[in-house]
């Protein structure tokens, strides 16, 4: 039955928590499950007709890509924030 | 030892007419179950004996203890909802496909058991996050409870609205340096700020900073938007003040950013122009148009003197030109003859109006001594002649023109024919 077996078992968990905690970690959220429908959907990458588990590091960057997630992060909302403040000042000349 | 150990040749043999395979070394590798429900009967409800196919009442669930757990995992409630939870969406399905059932299922009861939910609550099979677990700072609960991009947006439009662009503009530059962000892990707001520029939104709505840019202004010499703002409601306020309707302001504004014309030399144009249009006599406005029109246009209005992109000092110097002619034209009735060049001339005298209209008042009274009398050899221009003695432009002129006069008055003084020498008269009794 597919990778099912004591073996299988405990190497897709290896793979799958790094993955699962680039991602929760970028969007400062931990509430996602680990079968969470994205999450699941972006564990794997294909390249070449193979497929093979991301990087800790490309997980995080492919998290980023979540706005929906990403917008609760301090990734997100820091940088964001400077950016409308000082566009903001910008814009009332004062920059 | 192993349960198998204890079976006779016979009986392997048995089973193995009933289905199931043996290895070399008498290890039973598959069928087993199946083998040993024909050869020890079936399961029977009423008597409870025999072995099922597969599942907790097979035979191999009495013998390996794995398969009895798995089975019973597999066969309970739970397993069930699990499996129907997965099946209900299309990721669920997807799951199931590439790790199977009972492999999905070993994983959840493993995260349960490490504290998390490997595939959320168990009443909640689908992925959907646990609310209990949310971490977001204010405390909202599941994806889109409290959307923070939306309200940044709104406070970016806020405070970009107050500098008076549209929500279009405004919308589009938030949504490209979000994704400016989302695309580049090194994103930082400085970068941002600076690619705003290049930005179609950007440049639609600052045209001035776009072309400076196009015409190679460095970055640092460039205004800024709230500059820009400001300067647009400068030059508004001021075409109100005296009373020009632009139409096309956003290209006036972006050709006097171009032509560094800034705040003081628009209200300088301005009230040039509103002298020119407004307070100037009407000869002094036609001259202008009659000289300068093809430099300025065929009609000449307040905006000829905003909009142009020529030099400044060279407008002042064809206004002040102009004002010379049409005074010249006023007050010493000048026409044939009298053109910008000569008017430049007495222009950059740098007259006062008062003096001007004297020595034009003068040249006036002046006028019939260009009509020749048959008599006079020196043929004398009213207005090339006698604005340049009248301004001594040339003092030969001057002299001739004097002279003429002075011939004039002679032949109607006394004294038969005496030269007018100053304010004495030549000789005769009246001087005595």
């Amino acid at each position: 039955m597919g990778q099912a077996g004591a073996e299988g078992s405990s190497t897709i968990t290896n793979f799958v928590t790094p993955l699962w905690e680039a991602a929760t970690r970028f969007w400062d959220d931990a509430s996602y499950a680990k079968d969470d429908p994205w999450l699941m959907d972006n564990y794997q990458v294909e390249e070449d007709g193979v497929k093979r588990f991301r990087t800790a590091a490309e997980m995080r960057n492919l998290a980023r890509t979540n706005l929906d997630r990403s917008q609760h992060s301090s990734e997100y909302q820091d940088p964001m924030n400077e950016f409308l403040a000082r566009a903001a000042a910008m814009f009332r000349s004062d920059y | 030892m192993a349960y198998y150990d204890e079976w006779s040749d016979e009986y392997k043999q048995e089973l193995i007419d009933a289905g199931a395979t043996f290895s070399d070394t008498g290890v039973p590798l598959s069928g087993l179950n199946v083998a040993v429900q024909t050869v020890e009967g079936a399961y029977d409800e009423e008597t409870d004996t025999g072995f099922t196919a597969t599942g907790t009442g097979s035979f191999l669930a009495t013998v390996n203890e794995d398969y009895r757990s798995q089975s019973e995992a597999t066969e309970s409630d739970a397993y069930a909802e699990f499996i129907a939870g997965l099946q209900a969406t299309e990721r669920g399905r997807a799951a199931l496909a590439t790790w199977g059932g009972l492999e999905l299922w070993n994983q959840q009861q493993r995260g349960i058991q490490e504290g998390y939910s490997l595939f959320a609550e168990d009443n909640d099979l689908t992925g959907r996050r646990n609310t209990n677990l949310n971490l977001n700072p204010d405390g909202s609960t599941g994806v889109g409870g409290d959307d923070v991009r939306a309200k940044m947006q709104s406070a970016f439009y806020a405070a970009l609205r107050e500098a008076g662009m549209d929500k279009t503009t405004i919308d589009a530059l938030w949504i490209w340096a979000e994704d400016q962000w989302k695309n580049d892990p090194s994103f930082t707001a400085e970068r941002a700020l600076i690619g705003m520029y290049d930005q179609q939104a950007f440049k639609d709505r600052f045209p001035g900073i776009d072309q400076m840019t196009e015409g190679g202004v460095g970055r640092r010499d460039l205004p800024t938007p709230g500059e820009y703002i400001r300067f647009e409601k400068y030059v508004a306020s001021e075409l109100s003040r005296v009373g020009i309707i632009e139409t096309d302001f956003d290209a006036l504004i972006a050709k006097l950013f171009v032509n560094s014309v800034g705040d003081a030399e628009v209200t300088e144009r301005l009230n040039t122009a509103q002298q020119v249009m407004w307070e100037m006599p009407q000869e002094v406005r036609d001259t202008f148009t009659d000289w300068f029109g093809s430099e300025y246009g065929t009609s000449i209005t307040m905006k000829t003197f905003l909009d142009n992109t020529g030099d400044w000092s060279k407008i002042q110097d064809d206004i002040t030109t102009a004002r010379t002619g049409g005074w010249g034209r006023m007050v010493a009735g000048l026409n044939a003859g009298w053109d910008k060049d000569l008017a430049k001339k007495v222009s950059d005298l740098g007259l006062s109006q008062a003096e001007q209209w004297s020595r034009f008042a003068e040249l006036k009274e002046k006028e019939m001594l260009f009509a020749e009398n048959v008599d006079e050899a020196v043929d004398l221009d009213y207005a090339e002649h006698g604005v340049a003695a009248e301004f001594n432009l040339d003092s030969d002129l001057a002299e001739t023109i004097e002279r003429r006069a002075t011939g004039r008055s002679a032949r109607f003084s006394g004294g038969g024919g005496a030269l007018m020498s100053g304010t004495t008269t030549g000789f005769g009794a009246a001087n005595a």
